[in-house]
């Protein structure tokens, strides 16, 4: 009886058909310890997403619900201001164009950067390869904040300083050492003999790089490119010390500055934007999760 | 034409200098030049105010040893970076060695676990001030009403209690992270190994430290380090919840770093702060590189 119960608990969660099957043949080869398992496991994922369940809930609640306490329910009056007005207002609009341009133009140069960079630590030998990868795998450690404060005096001499160019300088150059690793980690597992035997039929390097190994590593760039694209469109330091006015704001500054160190904070709208800007990057993550964790993990990995 | 049959024309010999070329460029003029730069500061009374490199010589240095301000900064600093690493990795741990187990729906609860790791920081520590809200969050009224506190505890605002907040988020942030990469590690253990040892009749307890232990122990290593750096980078977390706050007790040096530089104007002091972490971190790199290239450079 008591199992029956825990079972149905446990079928409610897994609606899908293959979720159902790999149930069956779960309860079929496994015995009680393996639930325990489980049910552990989902306590603790559960525990780990609360906040963002609680940050969902908080951009619905109605304001009158905000501060009660134990909470109520809200799937009856469920508040929608917080998304209805999001993008009249019009700094947010500004925030997010400036994050969308930021953030593509970086990685478009860290992947053009990257990949040559990549490809020549991946396939030649010279003097001053291992020094340089030394730097590279070090660049990460650099103390960012000394960092700024340089940049910050660099761009008001050179004009930069509330630029978006500016800013894609500043994240690609942060964000450029682990591209470059993630893809150099693709290209060695590319054997050379494919590249030899295209050199035999006539091929010139640039060529069989182009036509032959980028193709292969489409993978790894794609890695690379998703993880410059959250290191970008997350930043908040280098978007709030490089830029001055909200005209170039990107949007984590840019949220910031709306909602923190005012005297009254708007919970609900808070609460909306970060869920507004959070999308992007999950929608990114849903469809090219794979590839993220394969890039992520596989310049760790390999022996 | 002959250097063509034997595969090196002088094109061919440039080529891996031609292809580093735009890295180096946009490398070298804005992470070398600002690290050079940052050291020559901070030998200099550069402010906000009086734009110019005076040089004061080691003045920043005396002035800062000197303060009991920096020490705290600086045990802040390592109390918090490193028992927020312990808790992930003891967390991360955990749930990689349960996902590795045949759970069904195990690539949900995988992903929805890392979806916590690539939300932006500004909204986790936004909803982080919510949850810790000494008066409506819920993290006090889950702890009352289980009965592990009587009266509300103002979370970020007293000292303590402020530093165990930031050590909790940001083990909580930090723990995907490490059970992914962890996860990956674990299947790479070849299972005739496992099998083997089970046959030879070893416990769980047993095959976990004899095995399964020694066979990541690198990426352990390299996960710690990786997030010992992140955490030494992080200023958006505190400067959101706490503001470095109450008074100095969750300043880390990054932190006081940002606020000496771009609050208090002083850019020259700042610098010095963070020259005396680079040396920190410069110890911390050698360590890293020699566990990530563990054999590459010999080949």
């Amino acid at each position: 009886m008591n199992d029956q119960k825990k079972r149905l608990r446990i079928n409610s969660f897994q609606p899908q058909r293959r979720g159902w099957n790999a149930l069956k043949i779960f309860f079929r080869r496994h015995h009680l310890s393996r639930w325990v398992f489980f049910v552990i496991t989902l306590a603790l994922v559960a525990f780990m997403l609360f906040p963002i369940f609680w940050m969902v809930r908080i951009s619905l609640t109605p304001d009158s619900l905000l501060f009660t306490l134990p909470p109520k329910s809200i799937i009856k009056n469920i508040n929608l201001n917080g998304y209805h007005g999001l993008f009249s207002r019009i700094k947010i609009t500004y925030f997010y164009i400036n994050s969308i341009v930021v953030a593509t133009g970086t990685v478009i140069t860290c992947v053009f950067c990257g990949t040559l960079a990549a490809y020549s630590f991946s396939r030649f030998k010279y003097r001053g390869r291992n020094t340089l990868m030394v730097v590279t795998l070090s660049a990460q450690m650099f103390p960012w904040a000394l960092m700024i404060i340089s940049l910050y005096i660099l761009y008001i001499k050179t004009r930069l300083l509330d630029t978006r160019v500016g800013l894609i300088l500043a994240h690609t150059t942060f964000a450029l050492p682990l591209t470059i690793w993630i893809i150099k980690s693709y290209f060695d597992t590319i054997p050379r003999e494919l590249e030899e035997s295209a050199y035999i039929d006539g091929c010139s390097r640039m060529r069989t790089l182009l036509r032959i190994v980028l193709p292969l590593t489409i993978p790894g760039i794609l890695a690379a490119a998703i993880y410059v694209f959250i290191f970008s469109w997350n930043d908040f330091i280098f978007g709030l010390t490089l830029t001055t006015q909200n005209r170039t704001r990107t949007l984590a500054p840019g949220l910031s500055m709306t909602f923190i160190g005012e005297w009254e904070y708007h919970w609900v709208d808070m609460m909306s934007s970060s869920i507004s800007i959070t999308i992007p990057v999950v929608i990114l993550f849903l469809f090219l999760q794979r590839y993220f964790i394969e890039g992520l993990t596989a310049g760790a990995l390999k022996d | 034409m002959s250097g063509r049959t034997t595969g090196m024309t002088i094109g061919d010999r440039a080529l891996p200098y031609l292809l580093l070329i735009p890295a180096l460029v946009v490398g070298g003029i804005v992470l070398v030049y600002p690290l050079v730069n940052g050291v020559l500061l901070s030998f200099t009374g550069y402010t906000f105010i009086q734009p110019q490199y005076n040089w004061v010589g080691v003045k920043n240095f005396v002035t800062l040893f000197t303060s009991p301000i920096y020490w705290e900064v600086f045990l802040n600093t390592i109390t918090l970076t490193f028992s927020a690493v312990a808790l992930q990795l003891c967390m991360g741990l955990s749930l990689a060695l349960l996902l590795n187990t045949e759970l069904p729906g195990r690539g949900a609860f995988r992903s929805g676990i890392f979806f916590i790791w690539i939300i932006p920081e500004i909204v986790t520590a936004m909803v982080w001030m919510i949850l810790l809200n000494s008066e409506f969050g819920m993290i006090n009224f889950i702890l009352k009403y289980i009965g592990l506190i009587r009266e509300n505890v103002i979370w970020l605002g007293r000292p303590v209690e402020a530093k165990l907040s930031i050590i909790m988020v940001y083990a909580w942030r930090g723990t995907p992270f490490f059970m992914v990469m962890i996860l990956a590690a674990l299947q790479t253990i070849p299972s005739t190994i496992i099998d083997a040892s089970r046959i030879d009749g070893a416990g769980s307890t047993q095959r976990f430290f004899k095995i399964v232990l020694p066979y990541i122990r690198d990426i352990l290593i390299l996960c710690c380090l990786l997030s010992v750096v992140r955490l030494f980078q992080d200023i958006t977390q505190i400067v959101i919840l706490t503001n470095g706050g109450p008074i100095y007790s969750t300043t880390t040096l990054a932190v006081h770093v940002y606020k000496e530089a771009f609050i208090g104007l002083q850019m020259g002091r700042a610098a010095s702060i963070g020259v005396t972490w680079l040396i920190f971190l410069f110890i911390l790199a050698i360590f890293y590189i020699r566990v990530v290239t563990k054999g590459e450079f010999r080949t």
